[in-house]
């Protein structure tokens, strides 16, 4: 409510709109005062007399406007607030006598109310909610591009971060960062804790400090340097239990002491980091010098803009700074060539990018979701007007005034949508839940989705515009509807006006075309993730077991003792019953991770203004290849003897060989790690071509390729076992455990997942947006439906007359029964037609974002349309049937 | 040429207490409210519209006028409006005040008084 009280609400303006220009452009300022003024001082009161403010307002303003348009003397503010209640307990009495009639409305619009606050607390909190940090607009990342080499973002290096700080004035500060495993604790009891390693400034660009010690000083990160680390505060109170003494205590961290120098404080969150400690960017003297500037990749680069300074700004000044780098890089040309360029964009928008167009997707479906449901209960409303128009007719003709109907329509429609939103709330709170078992916590920022005063207020900001909005279309349809002709045509059960039946039916056409659309998108949806999951990873993914781990430093400093470690896990692991091949990789599918260099090709030498081009890059040893399935396609597999003799060997994908051996005759081919070409006697000879697997997702289809070379040339501390297995992956998990820990009972095991799972994992982002806008359509389906049901049962009660005259002339409750199902199935043809170009569109728009849905969606669209038809076929049966039941006496009879 | 305050009359509720708010001194919009509401016994709050469509009218039949000088306690309030009540207003509120009082005073409106009060 805070911000609320500041600058008026949507809402006012809209009511203010309702007011002649003239008017406006005299009084509307002021009026917008007064009204700030209202609201401030009832927000100090209390909930309910903000609403009893919103609620004089609203029937005051838009009396008001209405005289004040029509020119008229009326007095203006007749009723003081006590007769104010009279009308609403009037309002609900009349609703009370309703029940059906108005749980139909208020369940519709809180169903779609509470589908659109889910899916707006989502935007909200991902898209909309600044970052917790002061002035977090100020916040950018700035990472190295290389399009046309295939690295879209790799990150910022080590020496990028010494060559800019201090001398970018475009930047307050800049820090680097990359996220790390460490192992935490004494023997026998550790565990791998996510860190992050930062530099110095780290903390104080993001604006935060810590509440107990210090963070870290630029002498922590010389090579060598003391071993520090800053705590969270999470990790400070479940591991130390809060201890306000803990800085200076030490921690164990990869079996070495670290000293505590800092606690954060509680609220700090850097993004979606899982990291608890906070350890400084240790770098060697070489890795700072400008010649290293382009071997990045695992490091990220934030910074505060520097006050007033725009992003258009600090991008020439990064421009301009790595020109002037570039310019003695005796690699310039490749680098140019691979298009190089920093790019500066906000931290928060570059973090969010690749979610934000799944949720606004989802927000459109959500909002036209809420369109069929105001357009459902309008159609309700209208069915039920038939009934009221005499009433109505009945008081205009003793003296009522339009003003006074279009304030008892409002008011119940007020009523109606003010009960939905509340309860759509509740119904939010549930679909929050559900978007945690959809796996939104692994979205960026995910974590943090919530229903909080921005949301809650935009939902009684839609609320109340919606209620008005109906209302005032209810209440012209009644006013259209002159006097004498409501009391002529009510005056018995016969045919009511035309001009009504044609805005049912108008009403019910645009409900049937949005929920086509809808049912149209969900099922493109469906068919993209389906298509997904038939795509063959490249490898055999049932019954495969992979898990990870880090060998610390301390105790595996040298490549011998590395080995000597293999070789042993190798032979427990071989020892468990259950596990036919084991393998080491330093990387596997579908990790999440992706990392790819360059390979020189022995003979094909880059053509002018070529780039290198990134392909997948594994060490693997043991027996990789056999455990993940991965099919020979020509020469043999690497063998422990390779990793054992060192001898440079590689085997490479299909796609990689078809690259640069077209038309054959990989194996013997020589090739060197890396952009440029080496000594003879280091280049590494194919000796095997494999299938290609899927590395980064299920979908991609890039052709990148890909080079596995022996474990031991290709070494890294963070390696992946693999192993395939006889029994059901997950049973195996306890064994593997125990084999790891048999050889070094200090080294956890983590990240252990079935390779399904991992797949599973992957789809995430497609197969929520699925099954979200499957419920969705599901929703809609059943409003058009009721929709459906309700017109031809209005239809059919209006016309029992003409119907039981007919069959007492001889028409055979067949025949009567057709016509009605006719006149349904004539709407959903409309309706459909009309949604048909609405799908297309719309199908072309969600092929943009999620590139596995089907080129040519008319299945897709076929089957929509099928359901649809089905759905208000069905829904026209029960009236049709009741029509054709009319027993000629009975209904002539009432008369 | 000075129009009979009595073309006014009666005024409505609401014209009647916008007088007397500023009678007593120069007001803008929401101060108005505020002294309507004290008056009335919360029993009339005007919203944003209502309020302005009576000052507008009044403007019209020059009951009232925009205020030129803004009374300096008001610092915040840049754009307020202040308005305040022209000679003619004040006539008619004074023609108004004078036909209530002898409405009241009479005696057969106190009899009827005593009979309906219970």
């Amino acid at each position: 409510m805070d911000d609320m009280s500041t600058c008026p609400p949507a809402l006012f303006r809209i009511l203010r709109a309702l007011f002649p220009r003239a008017f406006r452009d005299a009084f509307g300022e002021e009026m917008e005062e007064v009204f700030t003024a209202q609201l401030r001082e009832a927000t100090a009161r209390g909930v309910p007399a903000v609403l009893g403010l919103w609620l004089r307002t609203l029937t005051g303003m838009s009396s008001a406007a209405w005289h004040e348009r029509r020119g008229s003397t009326a007095p203006e503010p007749r009723a003081p607030s006590g007769m104010r209640w009279g009308v609403v307990r009037h309002t609900i009495r009349r609703l009370a006598a309703a029940p059906a009639f108005t749980l139909t409305a208020v369940a519709t619009m809180a169903l779609c109310m509470g589908v659109n606050l889910t899916i707006f607390a989502a935007v909200e909190s991902i898209l909309l909610r600044p970052l917790p940090f002061p002035d977090s607009g100020r916040l950018v990342t700035i990472y190295n591009t290389y399009p046309r080499a295939n690295v879209m973002d790799d990150g910022a290096s080590v020496a990028n971060y010494y060559e800019r700080r201090g001398r970018v004035a475009a930047f307050e500060a800049l820090a680097l960062y990359k996220t790390d495993a460490v192992i935490v604790g004494e023997t026998g009891s550790t565990e791998r804790e996510f860190v992050m390693r930062v530099s110095p400034e780290f903390f104080s660009v993001l604006g935060v400090a810590p509440t107990l010690g210090r963070a870290f000083r630029e002498e922590d990160t010389a090579p060598g340097a003391g071993s520090v680390v800053v705590l969270t505060e999470p990790y400070w109170r479940q591991q130390l239990s809060g201890d306000r003494n803990a800085v200076g205590r030490t921690l164990r961290v990869n079996g070495t002491p670290y000293v505590i120098v800092g606690v954060l404080p509680r609220e700090f969150a850097f993004l979606s980091s899982q990291a608890r400690l906070f350890l400084p960017y240790v770098s060697a003297a070489q890795d700072r010098q400008s010649v290293r500037r382009h071997s990045g990749s695992s490091s990220q680069m934030i910074a505060r803009l520097a006050g007033g300074v725009s992003l258009e700004e600090a991008q020439s000044q990064i421009d301009n700074h790595n020109a002037v780098f570039e310019r003695d890089n005796p690699q310039r040309q490749m680098i140019a060539d691979a298009g190089f360029r920093s790019v500066v964009v906000p931290l928060h928008r570059k973090y969010v990018a690749s979610i934000r167009p799944v949720l606004v997707l989802l927000q459109a479906g959500a909002i036209m979701l809420l369109a069929i449901g105001i357009v459902n209960v309008g159609n309700l409303f209208l069915i039920r007007a038939g009934s009221r128009a005499r009433e109505f007719a009945v008081r205009r003709a003793i003296g009522a005034r339009g003003s006074d109907i279009v304030a008892a329509v409002v008011g119940e429609t007020l009523l109606l949508t003010v009960l939905a939103a509340a309860l759509g709330v509740a119904v939010a709170y549930g679909g929050i839940t559900f978007l945690g078992d959809l796996g939104a916590a692994r979205l960026p920022l995910g974590s943090r989705i919530s229903l909080n005063a921005t949301s809650i207020g935009g939902a009684a900001a839609v609320a109340l515009a919606s209620g008005i909005l109906l209302g005032l279309a209810v209440a012209a349809w009644h006013l259209r509807d002159a006097a004498g002709d409501a009391l002529r045509s009510g005056s018995r059960a016969a045919t009511t006006g035309r001009q009504a039946q044609r805005t049912r039916h108008a009403v019910l056409v645009a409900q049937i075309a949005l929920s086509f659309i809808l049912l149209a998108g969900a099922s493109l949806l469906v068919g993209g993730v389906r298509n997904l999951m038939r795509i063959t990873p490249g490898f055999r993914s049932a019954q495969l077991l992979t898990g990870q781990v880090s060998l610390p430093f301390v105790r595996y400093r040298t490549g011998a003792s590395v080995q000597s470690f293999l070789e042993r896990l190798t032979t427990a692991v071989r020892a468990t019953p259950g596990i036919s091949a084991f393998g080491i990789a330093t990387n596997v599918p579908l990790s999440g991770n992706a990392m790819k260099s360059a390979a020189a090709v022995v003979g094909k030498p880059l053509r002018r203004g070529e780039s290198p081009r990134g392909v997948y890059s594994y060490g693997v040893a043991g027996e990789y290849f056999q455990a993940m399935e991965i099919p020979l396609i020509e020469g043999r597999y690497l063998t422990a003897a390779d990793a054992a003799s060192g001898a440079r060997v590689c085997v490479v994908d299909e796609e990689f060989a078809r690259r640069y051996w077209p038309s054959g005759g990989a194996i013997g081919q020589r090739l060197f790690p890396g952009g440029t070409p080496g000594a003879a006697d280091e280049a590494f000879t194919v000796v095997g071509v494999v299938a290609a697997v899927k590395q980064a997702s299920l979908a991609e289809n890039g052709r990148i390729g890909a080079v596995y070379y022996p474990y031991s040339d290709r070494f890294d501390r963070a390696i992946y076992l693999v192993t395939r297995t006889t029994l059901a992956p997950d049973a195996l998990q306890a064994d593997l455990r125990r084999a790891v820990r048999s050889v070094d009972p200090e080294l956890p095991l983590n990240n252990l997942k079935s390779m399904e799972r991992r797949i599973d994992d992957s789809l995430v982002a497609q197969r929520s947006p699925a099954v979200l806008a499957s419920v969705f359509s599901a929703v809609a389906l059943l409003l058009t439906a009721l929709g459906t049901y309700g017109v031809l049962s209005y239809a059919v009660s209006q016309r029992r007359r003409e119907i039981g005259i007919r069959i007492a002339v001889g028409a055979r409750p067949a025949q009567v029964q057709a016509q009605f199902v006719a006149v349904g199935l004539r709407l959903v043809a409309i309706g459909l037609a009309v949604g048909i170009a609405g799908a297309w569109a719309s199908g072309r728009v969600l092929r943009a974002q999620l590139p596995a849905i089907p080129l040519t969606p008319i299945a897709a669209l076929a089957v929509a349309a099928v359901v649809m038809t089905l759905i208000c076929l069905a829904a026209s049966l029960l009236p049709s049937r009741r029509a054709a039941a009319i027993v000629p006496t009975e209904v002539l009879a009432r008369d | 040429m000075a129009i009979d305050p009595r073309v006014h009359l009666p005024l409505k509720p609401v014209d009647l207490e916008l007088l007397l708010a500023l009678a007593e001194e120069e007001r803008h919009g929401y101060g108005l409210v505020q002294e309507i509401s004290a008056h009335t016994g919360g029993l009339l709050v005007l919203d944003p519209g209502n309020l302005y469509r009576v000052i507008k009218r009044l403007l019209n039949d020059g009951l009232i006028a925009e205020s030129g000088g803004r009374p300096a306690a008001d610092a915040d309030g840049e754009r307020r409006r202040y308005y305040k009540l022209t000679v003619l207003g004040g006539r008619v509120l004074a023609a108004e005040l004078e036909r209530l009082r002898t409405l009241v005073n009479a005696p057969a409106t106190r009899a009827l008084a005593r009979r309906w009060t219970t």
